[in-house]
């Protein structure tokens, strides 16, 4: 009876002790005046972000790598996006969580943090050359959160494997200079790089012409593999159609102004309703612009490259096999 | 004469409304069936049908578990029925009382349950997030606005109301595996098949109606059916590999 007296009383004393220490040192992230929902939501919600993003180096691989967000996003946009990402990006799988303006400033506050500091010009100053320059500042700025050279990166963003057999200097330098410019409405943020860095970026993209893949023992071995679309899917990766076109061609949203008939590049699931093999093969190698929506307006920024000299006629069945085995899928059953 | 006049607007004036305002004439009225027959019926596999597959989990597997049944193709190896065929009339302009009603779409062990849910147009789905773990709801619809909702652990219930007859493939993109369908309609006259692949549309006025079958995989299939007062119309629709 007694000890349970002292129990209480020394729980009661804790209670008070506690309800007036300060906690906000320990827990950053903690908003100042923390209803008891928003602060176990900022935990939950973190905890919710890494089921479709990579932090730190766990997570999921839905959406781009939000490591350095916070370097190529304003705290504006980061707002918007997170109050409504589909009216940014339609489409888009990044669901409206319905966040409060406090839970977003929450959230943008810890993105803040990941923040990485660096001086590009020492980069440019003491890489050995431009091109190896444009590498450390391709790695610096987390291009890869989105972007792909080889099998490094992701595809929420146009493959680069290839980048500088597809476009020009002057398109890469222009492009990294002002990516709305180009293209109205896309999802690139602008880094607003120096003249030095765009040199060096420029350097390293357009030397792109898919070496990553040369040296890899994945495409070495393609050759042997059985079926071949098996074989031609891996000619679609390597050739990196899938950051345009989509996963299995289903095509990504990926925008592509003044493209008829949607301003979208096309998906792939119905080319083969359209063309024959002789047709694909064609548009492979000779590569296609898709025609304009307005004949009066600009042309369509995104083509599909010439691949004539990269393909060996093999690859070339292979990859056309493919395409074709891309759809339209028509169900086994059917009712009688 | 006057009186003629008015008559013959009576039945052409209405008649022009309709005609420009198409969704005014595909508007369902309900009222009290007296004189109703009944439509059942079955769908099943003539021959072989597919036996039971699985779909692989690839992340969170201390909630989803390992693998979770594909849930396309229920079939009872008894009947060779199949489960989960939407059974509907087509263009029904009256017919047995219509209200908007709830149902509700449970998110639990990362897989929609049930897979196909019955919702009256205007009628509110309650979406459950019983797994306690980020699942989004993310509805790929063309007559009602689409909609791409996150549900985190604290927000275990949405409500959404959809208004217009469509069928609705729902999935969430944190979990690829899963998908769902809201059937939405606006007349009391649509059913899911049960487990034998049978089916019963009750209270149906007299008459000759489309009737349709429509599975995610298989497609669609229209069939006439007449119904009279008192008996029972038998309709089969039966699958067959292509």
């Amino acid at each position: 009876m007694e000890r349970s007296r002292y129990l209480l009383v020394g729980g009661a004393m804790l209670a008070l002790v506690c309800a007036g220490c300060n906690l906000r040192p320990i827990l950053p992230f903690l908003p100042k005046t923390p209803p008891e929902r928003l602060r176990s939501n900022a935990i939950v919600l973190q905890r919710s972000c890494v089921s479709c993003h990579t932090i730190g180096t766990t997570g999921g691989t839905v959406g781009p790598v939000l490591n350095q967000v916070a370097n190529r996003r304003t705290v504006q946009w980061l707002r918007t996006w997170l109050h409504n990402p589909s009216a940014v990006k339609p489409g888009t799988k990044m669901p409206n969580f319905g966040f409060t303006d406090q839970e977003i400033d929450t959230l943008i506050a810890d993105l803040k943090h990941m923040r990485r500091d660096f001086d590009p010009q020492a980069i440019v100053a003491h890489a050995g050359s431009q091109e190896e320059a444009g590498r450390q500042l391709f790695d610096a700025y987390d291009c890869y959160a989105c972007h792909r050279i080889g099998r490094r990166g992701r595809y929420n963003a146009p493959d680069l494997t290839w980048v500088g057999y597809w476009q020009s200097m002057e398109w890469e330098a222009g492009w990294l200079h002002d990516p709305a410019a180009h293209r109205p409405g896309t999802f690139m943020p602008n880094f607003h790089l120096k003249p030095q860095e765009i040199t060096a970026l420029v350097a390293f993209l357009h030397g792109l012409r898919g070496q990553a893949y040369a040296d890899d023992q994945r495409w070495k071995l393609a050759a042997y593999r059985r079926k071949p679309v098996v074989r031609g899917e891996l000619v679609f990766e390597k050739l990196g159609c899938r950051g345009c076109h989509g996963e299995h061609g289903t095509a990504g949203g990926f925008r592509n102004p003044n493209a008829a008939p949607d301003e979208q590049v096309p998906p792939l699931t119905r080319a083969s309703q359209k063309y024959d093999a002789t047709a694909l093969k064609r548009i492979v190698l000779q590569g296609r612009a898709q025609p304009k929506l307005d004949p009066e307006g600009p042309a369509p920024p995104l083509v599909c490259p010439r691949w004539q000299g990269v393909l060996s006629d093999a690859e070339l069945r292979d990859l056309v096999a493919y395409v074709i085995s891309l759809g339209p899928k028509k169900s086994k059953w059917t009712f009688n | 004469m006057q009186c003629r006049i008015r008559s013959w607007c009576a039945r052409v004036v209405p008649a022009a409304l309709l005609a420009a305002f198409p969704t005014v004439a595909s508007a369902y009225q309900g009222g009290p069936v007296a004189n109703g027959g009944t439509i059942k019926g079955v769908v099943r596999f003539a021959n072989t049908y597919p036996p039971p597959d699985t779909l692989e989990v690839t992340k969170d597997f201390e909630v989803c578990g390992q693998e979770k049944r594909d849930e396309k193709f229920i079939v009872s190896p008894a009947t060779k029925g199949l489960k989960n065929v939407v059974v509907s009339l087509v263009d029904l302009a009256r017919g047995k009382a219509f209200a908007p009603q709830a149902a509700t779409l449970s998110q639990k062990g990362c897989q929609y349950v049930p897979h196909l849910v019955l919702l009256p147009a205007g009628g509110t789905l309650t979406i459950l997030n019983e797994d306690g773990i980020l699942h989004n709801v993310h509805t790929y619809s063309k007559a009602n606005t689409p909609l791409n909702r996150a549900q985190p652990k604290f927000k275990p219930e949405l409500k959404e109301t959809f208004t217009h007859p469509e069928i609705i493939k729902v999935t969430c993109d944190v979990h690829g595996w899963m998908s769902a369908y809201v059937v939405v309609e606006a007349h009391p006259y649509y059913t899911l098949s049960d487990e034998n692949g049978a089916f019963q549309l009750t209270d149906v006025p007299p008459g000759t109606y489309k009737l349709r079958a429509w599975h995610e995989v298989i497609g669609k299939m229209e069939k006439s059916v007449t119904v009279s007062t008192g008996h029972t119309a038998e309709v089969s629709f039966e699958i067959k590999p292509r």
